[in-house]
């Protein structure tokens, strides 16, 4: 009972939140895009550094707003003049927000680039097996529609991923699969997501577990021992029985 | 001759008389058979365990491949192990499942509480039924009896016999579209006769071999000649329409499939006794001093049909008219009754005080046939969940070269291939073509061949399960009788996969042309 309230009142907060930010970006609608890529490359010490390219299909009068997870140090702008490009609040939430002229818009790409420190869990003690928590969110709050989204979550070097507990959108039926691959990238492992339309208010989400790709070779030594006390100790399998007295069922 | 009549005392002399050899209490599924080992078997014993630590390690610690999450590759390393133990048994099998599941929760392939649920899966739980339902057909001599006047009408020679439950498990399988009922119904028949021609769980020979493996081989290659044969069956025609469009009827695929499945069987009857497991000439026939005229007189003996037997028959009679009715459930009782409750339902019955048969103690419950299938369920279920299933298949695919250009035959032939033996790494039917059927669509979408003349063709493979004892619930329950090993089953899977390939293949040369389906 406690835990359907618990998901009752989470579901209630997803959707005033989801609410409140396509309020702050209503003045945003009618505008679209015809790519949104996004790369997070990840750090060991849990930082990030997050470059989104935008193609605009269609401009609007209104500046266009970019959720973000925490206040990022220093943005970098490419495309658009860097005035045009700022942090913004809207209520505690941070937001880039860019001003997309209009009459400039068809076909122009626009890409920021920030750093956001503590972007996963990397420092204290990991949770069992080494593993620890790396969550992704976009929720398309701008846009009337995102042609093509992409995002690339590139993990530090050495590191893998361990699974993958949840992904939004959920594949509508059986047999189909959620558009996440996992594929390599300069030496390092990168989840790419991919969709083919993201409409206004839509969201992508993915939950997974990460962790160092080194395995502790504990294992491997006692496997070979107990593969090496095997050969040695059990050599009578390989008597034909006519020996020993034949065996009784109980 | 003077060698086969001697052969023949000698077992029935051995065995303890008719009595003994058909008294079924003697060979109880709940203990754990103790066969004998060949040479090559012991040897697959001895370097077996060393030869799955291998693998295994080979797997865990290789640099992860991009496509696969680490606790895929974790996975795919237990359940290799497992493989490699389950073919060679450097330990029984249900041990090696038990290892199994540790194994996927040490090493982070899959959660604990997944792992352990396994074993409240339908399956599990029909098997349970299904056996206490089989022991009511033991305990009341109903199948003794049925097997006296099979073999009485057909068993005059082993070739005969054989042909006879064939065409049994093809009469049933149109019928009841779950594999796993059909094994039971008929495993208490099979017992006896395997016992009238000397192959006891303790003293296996030919015949037994191959009238298990035979109809290891029926139950599951007859359900492939009909749509509505297994559950896999209807998901692939599912599959196959969401994702192209196209429709396929009933018919179409009997009409296609079903002489492709009768020529298979026919082959595989007429070479299983004569070249993969020779019958030695006195296991061509009852070892029974006296040959089918004591079998008459045993008969006789057993006297009128018995109020138990009766019971026993209307019980079993009610739970297989529910598993036939199945379609009819809806309009009848306004829900469906699913072959798992139909079992349960018997399986009460049967328990009922003064109404039933037997009491639990009587059941025949072979519970370490439930953890080597829980055990198999989980590996199976973790390389799906996991994604290591669905990454292993693409990446067969994408080294395979098929692009465009390539010749349709070619294609075909890979697409049919893979498909068929795929089933080898697979637990469960329906898990194999929800990952194979889309690929199989993509392909032919990609290289602009028509999608159901490889779609169609590889679906008619979806049945074909009859490599190992993990790869079908039939399998498990036949092979709990210890009258095959895992090598036997192996070699006549193999073969008779293979064979399948060559049939389908031609098939899609010729008949399914005719038919339209291939170009």
């Amino acid at each position: 009972m406690s835990a359907g309230k618990g998901t009752m009142m989470r579901a209630l907060t997803g959707a005033a939140a989801l609410l409140l930010l396509l309020g702050a970006a209503m003045p945003a609608r009618g505008q679209e895009l015809s790519r949104y890529e996004e790369t997070v490359t990840l750090e060991a010490d849990g930082s990030a550094r997050v470059r989104v390219v935008l193609q605009v299909r269609r401009g609007g009068a209104a500046p266009v707003l970019l959720p973000l997870r925490a206040a990022p140090g220093a943005l970098r702008a490419e495309g658009i003049d860097p005035a045009s490009a700022r942090i913004v609040h809207r209520g505690s939430r941070p937001f880039i927000e860019l001003d997309l002229a209009p009459e400039s818009s068809p076909g122009r790409t626009v890409a920021v680039e920030y750093s956001l420190p503590g972007y996963f869990k990397a420092g204290g003690r990991p949770g069992p097996f080494g593993n620890r928590k790396l969550d992704y969110r976009f929720a398309n709050v701008s846009f009337a529609a995102v042609d093509r989204f992409s995002a690339a979550l590139v993990l530090p070097d050495g590191w893998v991923f361990n699974a993958v507990s949840r992904f939004v959108p959920e594949p509508e039926k059986e047999g189909m699969v959620a558009p996440f691959a996992i594929a390599r990238a300069g030496g390092r492992l990168a989840g790419r997501i991919e969709l083919s339309r993201l409409g206004l208010g839509e969201e992508v989400a993915l939950s997974c577990t990460v962790r160092s790709g080194r395995r502790s070779p504990w294992l491997l030594f006692a496997l070979a021992v107990l593969a090496a006390a095997w050969l040695l100790f059990y050599r009578d399998v390989l008597q034909d029985g006519r020996r020993a007295p034949p065996a009784k069922l109980p | 001759m003077a060698d086969m009549t001697q052969g023949r005392d000698a077992a029935a002399t051995a065995g303890g008389g008719l009595d003994d050899l058909l008294d079924l209490d003697k060979h109880k599924l709940a203990q754990v058979p103790e066969r004998k080992a060949n040479a090559a078997e012991r040897w697959m014993k001895y370097l077996g365990l060393p030869l799955g630590i291998a693998v295994f390690l080979l797997v865990f610690y290789m640099p992860l491949p991009a496509g696969l999450t680490a606790s895929g590759q974790a996975v795919l390393a237990c359940f290799a192990l497992a493989l490699v133990w389950w073919v060679c048994e450097p330990v029984p099998t249900y041990l090696t499942s038990l290892i199994l599941m540790i194994a996927l929760v040490f090493t982070d392939g899959w959660d604990q509480e997944h792992v352990l649920g396994v074993l409240g899966f339908d399956v599990i739980w029909l098997n349970v039924m299904a056996f206490v339902l089989s022991s009511i057909l033991v305990k009341t001599a109903l199948a003794k009896r049925l097997a006296l006047n099979l073999i009485i009408r057909f068993g005059h020679s082993a070739s005969k016999m054989l042909l006879a439950f064939l065409v049994l498990q093809l009469c049933l399988a149109p019928l009841i579209p779950a594999t796993a009922p059909r094994a039971v119904m008929t495993l208490p028949l099979m017992m006896v006769v395997a016992a009238i021609y000397g192959s006891t769980s303790d003293k296996v020979n030919g015949f037994g071999r191959n009238l298990f493996l035979q109809n290891l081989l029926g139950v599951n290659i007859f359900s492939s000649g009909f749509m509505t044969g297994s559950t896999a069956n209807l998901i692939a025609i599912s599959l196959i329409m969401s994702l192209s469009g196209e429709k396929v009827f009933y018919t179409d695929w009997m009409f296609a499939n079903l002489p492709v499945v009768l020529v298979t069987m026919l082959l595989a009857w007429f070479l299983g006794p004569r070249l993969l497991i020779r019958l030695k000439p006195e296991e061509r026939r009852p070892v029974i001093a006296g040959g089918i005229e004591t079998l008459k007189r045993q008969l006789e003996r057993m006297g009128k049909v018995s109020f138990n037997e009766k019971k026993a028959a209307a019980i079993f009679g009610l739970v297989i008219f529910l598993w036939v009715t199945d379609r009819f459930h809806m309009a009848w009782f306004g829900f469906e009754i699913n072959p798992v409750m139909a079992a349960m339902a018997g399986a009460v019955i049967t328990f009922l005080p003064k109404v039933g048969i037997i009491k639990w103690n009587e059941a025949d419950i072979p519970w370490h046939l439930m953890l080597f299938s829980a055990g198999a369920y989980a590996g199976g279920l973790a390389l799906d969940n996991s994604g290591a299933a669905r990454w292993a298949i693409d990446n067969l695919f994408r080294h395979l070269h098929v692009g465009p250009g390539t010749n349709f035959w070619v294609v075909y032939v890979i697409v049919i291939a893979a498909n068929m033996y795929a089933h080898i790494f697979f637990t469960s039917k329906t898990m194999r073509v929800i990952i194979m059927m889309p690929i199989v669509v993509a392909v032919a979408q990609q290289l602009g061949f028509p999608v159901l003349a490889l779609a169609l063709p590889a679906a008619f493979t979806t049945d074909w399960v009859i490599t190992l004892p993990i790869n079908a619930k039939p399998n498990v329950i036949f092979f709990s009788t210890g009258q095959f090993s895992v090598l036997d089953n192996i070699k006549y899977g193999f073969v008779v996969s293979t064979l399948g390939i060559i049939i389908l293949t031609l098939a899609g040369m010729t008949w399914f042309r005719f038919l339209g389906i291939t170009p």
